[in-house]
């Protein structure tokens, strides 16, 4: 029996990488391959389809007993009680792919493993970023680096979100590298939208004014200042009436009191929106009632919400940084499917998105192109990409 | 809402099939756009910088960057190390615990905590000394002041290649290897030396121009000039094309422009540099003002170069820019007075450019 079995840090439905794992374990159990997952923490709508990664390796039998359930009727009962892994008969057909994206004990535990490993990464934000404003976190990322180099040499093979995310990896030393985007379901893209935000929202576009959107964590290499910046130009050169929704919990307390006193000071209270995070249904009606994704962040390792906006046929106004482009389609044969701005650059940005609600022949030719570039993230795509992935690694695997 | 005025699309996308959409273009002509409303005043730089300082005024020292007084003004802020712990608690009787177990220690803290902020504060003020030291030799070196830097940002691009494509195109074309064009613009002569058969590629930190480059296809990378020449291996280039930079950075940037640019070039590499000529009027005087550094004379890049083994040192210099009449007619007052007006003139007027042109000879 061969296994694959995921090492998360932190587990949660609504979470890009969360749900990237639970889409792998579902394409796994397709395969025939026994999956389950370890982390370290898990939100309670997740509890039930992981289990606590110390308790892997303590009871085999019980352990493949659970994971053979788990395949057949998702979710089961057991988080925080599993008897999982163990001294496997055999390692060789048996794999540990950790989920990397911070740094967290859980790497530890898989380094210490004797199962080969595999590493899917997902980005670090760099530490400089979150050292100003959340100390605690920075330490945190920086150890994910540390850990990171010390996974080069013991990874079997390590998957990248994007080129960016890979080429990373490569200075990191690690061999064998693949890129595999995030799996995205573009069905849970399309719920239905929530009636009462698409009602409010639609009040406010009555009054006029553009509705700029961005969807993300609330957090310093994110850069919502940037746009508040930008919007406060717009509002200023171009449209008096026009507002900014940030959609997306915060990761950053001291960014988001320093955020929301910057909107006070310049008086754009009522223009900027700090939603905070949403159920899907209200995130699409914001996707549904928006003029423009915009933004800043100066660092992605790939850009689900880019995605989302682009089969949503929502234009895009971004930063050129970090995997930005890249997720845009910049590259390609057919070009970014959205327009690219200097970062720090206030005015430009402001004029960019002028131009593209102004300019009704480009929106149109953007939204074309974005929903084109959107469905080359289509989960038959990259969930038939990590078949091949891992069809090969256990062919190529002894036996 | 206030619609721009609006464009045909980029290209006629239709389709998967369609061309590709060209942004890039249309960034570039925003670039332009948002240029010339800084330029005209319509976008004053100050509305940006405001927000910049705004926003700064909520973040933490080093959150908007390096700055180091807000950086002093952080640390002096905090170097004291306050001994009265919160002892508030929602448990029934931890806060009288806390409380307790403070007055307990408190003579312990004390001792400790005023070493650390003793040490604390003598570094602050040692931080203001070393500040107050660097202010006046900033002053004293202009090229080091942060407040050129930030002048010599808007500045526009110098073009002084223009007269010289034909020499340079002459000095390369046969050179096999790879050659840079720093300072590279639109890319325009990238192009023009990639056709003639030279496996060219360029670079050029002001990204706008790059965005304008003529064809997609060209090897332009948005890099700094000098930050490039430290990344590259040594002997890894076979000639090496510098203009733009040369005229405006600092003697110590050009100095170290030149020892980058003898180590990255192979043996027998050619070497052109073009510069604006210091005697010659400036093309914009506020720009001159403003820039960091000045151009060198010719004379003293030769100087440079041989002194580090560049062999074949050679200087050309453009025509005259301007210059007196000549007197016509015959006659030994008319010669006298001919050779006095070109003494005169050559005083008076200087070339424009200069092209500086070596071979890389390695020991």
């Amino acid at each position: 029996m061969v296994a694959i079995h995921q090492f998360v840090p932190s587990l949660a439905s609504r979470d890009a990488i969360g749900h990237h794992t639970l889409q792998v374990q579902r394409v796994l159990h397709d395969m025939g391959i026994e999956s389950a997952i370890y982390a370290s923490e898990a939100q309670p709508e997740v509890r039930r389809r992981c289990s606590a990664y110390r308790t892997f390796g303590r009871d085999h039998t019980s352990a493949r007993d659970r994971f053979s359930a788990m395949a057949r009727r998702q979710p089961s009962t057991w988080f925080g009680s599993a008897r999982s892994g163990g001294a496997m008969a055999d390692r060789a057909r048996t794999w540990l792919m950790y989920q990397g994206s911070t740094g967290s004990p859980v790497a530890g535990f898989v380094m210490a493993r004797p199962e080969p490993k595999l590493l899917d990464y997902h980005n670090i934000t760099p530490d400089l970023f979150f050292a100003p404003w959340e100390p605690h976190v920075a330490a945190e990322l920086a150890l994910g680096r540390r850990q990171l180099a010390e996974l080069a040499p013991v990874t079997e093979l390590a998957l990248a979100d994007s080129a960016f995310n890979e080429a990373e990896l490569t200075v990191l030393g690690f061999g064998a590298t693949a890129v595999l985007p995030i799996i995205i379901d573009t069905d849970d893209f399309d719920v239905e939208p929530d009636p009462a935000t698409l009602r409010r929202l639609e009040r406010e576009r009555d009054r006029g004014g553009a509705d700029w959107l961005f969807v993300g964590r609330i957090s310093p290499h994110k850069a919502q200042h940037e746009l508040v910046k930008a919007l406060a130009l717009y509002r200023r050169n171009h449209d008096p009436l026009a507002r900014l929704h940030l959609v997306g919990g915060s990761s950053s307390h001291s960014y988001l009191s320093a955020l929301e006193a910057f909107v006070a000071d310049l008086g754009l209270t009522g223009a900027v929106d700090i939603v905070g995070s949403v159920p899907p249904a209200v995130l699409c009606a914001h996707y549904l009632s928006a003029d423009v994704l915009t933004s800043a962040s100066r660092h992605e390792g790939f850009g689900v919400p880019l995605v989302e906006a682009m089969h949503h046929g929502v234009p895009i106004v971004a930063v050129d940084a970090a995997a930005v482009p890249e997720t845009l389609g910049r590259g390609t044969a057919r070009g970014a499917a959205g327009l690219l701005v200097g970062a720090e650059q206030p005015a430009l940005f402001a004029a960019a998105v002028a131009r593209v609600i102004g300019d009704a022949p480009l929106q149109t030719a953007m939204v074309e192109r974005g929903r084109e570039r959107a469905a080359d993230f289509a989960p038959t795509r990259t969930s038939a990409l990590l078949r091949t992935l891992v069809e090969r690694l256990v062919a190529d695997a002894p036996t | 809402m206030t619609a721009t005025e609006p464009s045909p699309p980029p290209t006629a996308a239709s389709g998967p099939t369609g061309p590709p959409l060209d942004l890039a273009r249309v960034v570039a002509e925003l670039e332009d756009d948002v240029a010339r409303k800084r330029a005209s005043g319509e976008l004053p730089p100050a509305v940006e910088r405001d927000l910049d300082l705004l926003f700064a005024r909520f973040a933490p020292a080093g959150a908007t960057g390096t700055d180091f007084d807000a950086l002093v003004a952080r640390a002096d802020s905090s170097w004291f190390v306050d001994l009265d712990v919160p002892t508030a608690s929602n448990l029934p009787g931890v806060g009288l615990v806390k409380r307790v177990l403070r007055k307990l220690m408190a003579w312990y803290l004390r001792f400790v905590t005023q070493q650390v902020s003793a040490f604390g504060h003598t570094v602050v003020e040692a931080l203001r000394t070393l500040g107050r030291r660097v202010d006046r030799l900033e002053g004293a070196t202009p090229g080091a002041s942060p407040l050129v830097s930030a002048e010599d940002r808007h500045r526009q691009r110098a073009a002084s290649l223009d007269p010289w494509t034909d020499d340079v195109e002459a000095l390369l074309v046969n050179v096999t290897g790879r050659v840079l064009h720093a300072d590279a613009g639109d890319g325009s002569f990238v192009e023009r030396l990639e056709a003639a058969g030279v496996d060219v590629y360029g670079v050029d930190g002001c990204h706008g121009q790059l965005a304008t480059a003529r064809r997609p296809g060209l090897d332009l990378r948005p890099d700094d000039t000098a930050e490039h020449l430290r990344r590259l291996g040594d002997g890894v280039l076979s000639g090496l094309v510098l203009c733009g930079a040369v005229e405006r950075l600092p003697l110590g940037g050009l100095l170290e422009l030149v020892d980058r640019a003898e180590a990255t070039l192979a043996d027998g590499a050619r070497l052109v540099i073009v510069s604006e000529h210091p005697a010659a009027m400036p093309r914009s005087v506020v720009e001159a003002d403003l820039a960091p550094g000045r151009p060198l004379h010719p004379e003293t890049w030769q100087h440079l170069l041989e002194a580090r083994g560049f062999r074949d040192v050679e200087v050309r210099l453009a025509d005259l820019d301007g210059g007196l009449a000549s007197i016509p007619g015959k006659g030994e007052a008319t010669t006298i007075l001919n050779a006095n007006l070109a003494r005169l003139g050559s005083m008076l007027f200087s070339p424009s450019s200069f092209l500086v042109t070596a071979v890389r000879a390695r020991w």
